[in-house]
């Protein structure tokens, strides 16, 4: 058998393109230094084999990437198809179609500026737009999105429901494709899939509202840590902190199950106006008292609501939504009681509260705002 | 102005590679060659391009591409006649080699969209958050509960079929890197 140079290219093309794509990822990883460049150097100076696959690699990697960060701006032909009129069967031009944009809200240059930024994915249709129109008044961090299953009016993509996440601070609104929509408030972070069959959201962490639509042939599961909460159709938030879940009803009922019990497990289910916190191997469900729903759900307005909290429970109810953070070590000031709706975003304003009305002190600590009697 | 010899490649010759597998598999029967066949092609094109560029990239590159098969054929010949059934039908005229013609930039995001869809259903979540949601590896793992490494390896594999099913191949990768010996396959 004769050995020339390229057989050994021939056996091991797809070791090759592995080590290739290994590459790759290797160097987007943010600890890539001059000593790997170094090393990728010699790789690729070892064979043009290497090279080839490479730069093949590479190729394919910026198809990939272009595309999956596509926005209109960038694909001007987005609605009218590129192909000439006399080339398509038929000769005739095809009417120009109501295309579904997919418009993705960060930068590339962001990203290679090796910061990490929250960003949210925003389709927009038709229908959509006329939908904001509709929200009326807003806070001005408020989307509207559209989350894939299935768009009647196109033969678009099943793109396929995905993440969604909120800034500290920041509220989102996500419209789901089977009429649902979930509120995702202040430093969120979940995963919604609707399909045919199933409608599922994961909330890693944070807090969501849940409007769900009826549709009794596939029940609406949000999975919280160790937990689920499964509904037919109906409006509750959930909250996760950790291990703790706390769900709020605010129509309608819903089951609360654990998602892997050790032993078996009766699941809790709770109706309107119910509130119920699951924690470990305990739930607890609090009986109907409306003003303890309206402060769960404040912060659908951007507001906070306290009833005789304390100041501890209150700032740290505070640092969910705001960057800098409040810090009250003092334990006397800690026990002080706090009643009242703020706006969850202006800290200012509660912290000129706390010295006008409670005579506390504020100093600025390092990166903190430390409270004291 | 020079082009370096990878400005060339990148530009000229990846861009022909959906016509060119097309071409290679039309002509030759065993699927799982290809990848080979496209890399000893691709590795032949690069060396002589060392020499000097050529003006016709096309036409450099599909008679390349024919010569290659006939010697492939020639050796496969010996052991097996399955390779291809006639050297006259690895002729190509260059009006044969269909232009690409523009694709519309709806059909490149169809296109990705159905090769998300060809992935193994983890692998997909994983390119996924990582590509499409730009998390970082970190938090991609803890988003599904998986390791760092188990991350890797699904976006090793991801993209490689991802690239492969973009350039015109399958979109499916034979796990084993390594192939079994070849010798067998071309003869004594």
């Amino acid at each position: 058998m004769s050995g020339t140079m390229n057989e050994h290219a021939l056996d091991n093309a797809g070791a090759i393109e592995a080590r290739a794509v290994e590459w790759r990822l290797r160097r987007e990883r943010p600890d890539w230094d001059e000593r790997n460049q170094a090393e990728l150097d010699a790789w690729l100076a070892e064979s043009t084999a290497h090279r080839v696959a490479w730069l093949r690699i590479e190729y394919g990697w910026q198809q990939v990437e272009h595309l999956a960060t596509a926005t209109p701006e960038d694909a001007p032909q987005w609605d009218e198809p590129e192909q000439p009129a006399d080339l398509r069967p038929g000769g005739a031009p095809p009417a120009p179609e109501i295309g579904v944009r997919l418009r993705f809200s960060r930068s590339l240059e962001k990203r290679a500026a090796g910061k990490r930024e929250k960003r949210s994915l925003t389709p927009i249709s038709p229908i959509s737009l006329q939908g904001k129109a509709r929200m009326g008044a807003a806070a001005a961090t408020i989307l509207l999105t559209i989350a894939a299953g299935f768009f009647a009016a196109t033969q678009a993509y099943k793109w396929a429901p995905g993440f969604y996440e909120t800034e500290i601070g920041a509220r989102q609104i996500v419209a789901l494709a089977d009429g649902s929509r979930v509120e995702l408030n202040t430093d969120t972070e979940l995963r919604a899939t609707v399909d045919d069959t199933r409608r599922v959201v994961r909330l890693y962490q944070g807090e969501a509202f849940f409007d769900v639509a009826s549709d009794p042939g596939r029940p609406f599961i949000v999975h919280a840590g160790d937990r689920r909460v499964v509904v037919l159709g109906t409006q509750f938030s959930v909250r996760r902190d950790r291990d703790r879940v706390q769900v709020t009803v605010a129509e309608g009922r819903v089951r609360v199950e654990r998602e892997k019990p050790d032993k078996p497990a009766a699941p809790v289910v709770a109706e309107r106006g119910e509130i119920v916190i699951a924690k470990a191997e305990i739930e607890t469900l609090i009986p109907p008292a409306p003003e303890r729903i309206e402060r769960a759900l404040a912060w659908r307005q951007g507001h906070l609501m306290f009833e005789k909290s304390t100041l501890a429970e209150a700032a740290a109810e505070f640092n969910r939504y705001n960057h800098r953070k409040l810090l009250v070590d003092d334990p006397a000031a800690a026990t002080t009681r706090i009643s009242g709706r703020f706006d969850a975003n202006n800290l200012d304003a509660f912290l000129r509260l706390l010295q006008r009305a409670y005579g506390l002190q504020i100093e600025q600590d390092g990166d903190r705002l430390r409270v004291s009697g | 102005m020079t082009k370096s010899v990878d400005e060339w490649f990148s530009h000229e010759v990846l861009p022909l590679e959906p016509a060119l597998m097309r071409y290679l598999r039309r002509n030759w029967r065993n699927e799982d060659d290809l990848p080979d066949l496209r890399q000893e092609l691709y590795v032949k094109l690069y060396d002589a391009a060392r020499n000097g560029l050529p003006e016709q990239t096309q036409a450099f590159v599909f008679t390349a591409a024919r010569n290659l098969l006939i010697n492939r054929v020639r050796r496969a010949r010996i052991v097996s006649i399955e390779y291809v059934a006639d050297l006259d039908d690895l002729n190509v005229s260059m009006d044969t080699v269909t232009p690409e013609r523009n694709v519309s930039a709806r059909e490149q995001l169809q296109k990705l969209q159905e090769g998300l869809d060809g992935l193994p259903p983890r692998c997909r979540d994983v390119v996924r958050l990582r590509r499409i949601e730009g998390l970082s590896q970190k938090e991609t793992a803890e988003h599904l509960g998986i390791s760092v490494r188990t991350v890797e390896k699904h976006m090793m594999y991801g993209m490689r079929a991802l690239i492969d099913f973009m350039l015109g191949g399958s979109g499916k990768i034979r796990r084993d890197a390594e192939k079994p010996d070849r010798e067998q396959a071309i003869g004594p």
